[in-house]
């Protein structure tokens, strides 16, 4: 292999190696969104909160359902990454800019899709926060 | 006599927005984790029997003091954060000063990688929470089957 030949593919392995390491830490953020998904999930099925407060049931429901349409966004956006991951050899193979910019835009279009699936559930835990945590049961037996 | 070998460190450049963007995200970042814990510390508190059972005791001391040191630390680091906004001029008075903008940005650097530290602890006991508490709550509900 010639020098230039070499140094292009070490070049295109350190650029996949960058995109590839991103898709480590998103799927690793997404995992742990997943964790705190069954968390609430748990949280909002027990009977931790005051049980007269009004709209207790529907508000309690509107967040379960809420929840399961975040992990349906979630399982789409993993699934997502790890076909763009799979596709990442094939940067390997590009030669010119014009070929790494397709790679870097659909590594962009999917970044700020899990931007706003993540930040579409900060929105919901704060929802969540300020709600419960106002109805949480004051006072508990010993379990 | 031995020749000091001088080290030669190379940090990535970055614009005062940039750095004024990234600090804007780290204090939305840091308040937020300030609204989750005063939720978490409200959760505890309506577990908190719970949490003295003998089995328990020691595994949740331990955790809630750790939760407590975490929240001094984001005081802290929102603090931190300020601080070193107010400084940003240095980066954006078009006056020459490469020692004084080298070491904001080094700054900038290091106050990066402690919030991103303080991030990875502060999830890791938040799995540590979410576990026992769902322990409870499992045996909550095993209760409330039985009777």
């Amino acid at each position: 292999m010639s020098v230039k030949k070499e140094s292009i593919l070490e070049e295109q392995e350190n650029k996949v190696n960058q995109l590839h390491n991103d898709a480590i830490h998103w799927k690793s953020n997404l995992r742990f969104m997943q964790d705190e998904i069954t968390f609430f999930s748990r949280l909002l099925n027990s009977y931790i909160f005051e049980p007269n407060t009004p709209n207790l049931f529907e508000r309690l429901q509107d967040y379960q359902e809420r929840l399961k349409r975040t992990i349906a966004k979630k399982t789409e956006v993993t699934l997502k990454i790890s076909k763009h991951e799979n596709s990442l050899g094939g940067m390997l193979e590009c030669e010119d800019e014009a070929c790494d910019l397709g790679f870097y835009m659909k590594h962009n279009t999917l970044q700020a899709e899990i931007v706003s699936c993540v930040q579409d559930f900060q929105h919901l835990k704060g929802e969540i926060f300020n709600y419960a945590g106002g109805i949480l049961k004051k006072k508990r037996t010993k379990e | 006599m031995k020749t000091r070998q001088k080290e030669q460190q190379y940090i990535e450049w970055l614009s005062g927005e940039e750095m004024h963007e990234q600090s804007t995200r780290w204090m939305s970042e840091l308040k937020f984790v300030r609204d989750e814990q005063l939720f978490l510390n409200k959760l505890i508190k309506s577990y908190t029997l719970a949490l003295l059972t003998p089995t328990l005791f020691n595994k949740s001391k331990k955790l809630i003091a750790e939760l407590s040191k975490a929240e001094k630390e984001v005081v802290y680091l929102m603090k931190k954060i300020q601080s070193h906004e107010n400084l940003l001029e240095i980066m954006i008075n078009n006056v020459d000063e490469l020692k004084m903008e080298k070491a904001y940005l080094e700054t900038h650097w290091a106050l990066s990688a402690k919030i991103e530290d303080y991030q990875i602890n502060y999830r890791a006991l938040k799995s540590s929470l979410f576990r026992i508490i769902t322990q409870l709550m499992m045996k909550n509900k095993q209760k409330r089957l039985l009777n």
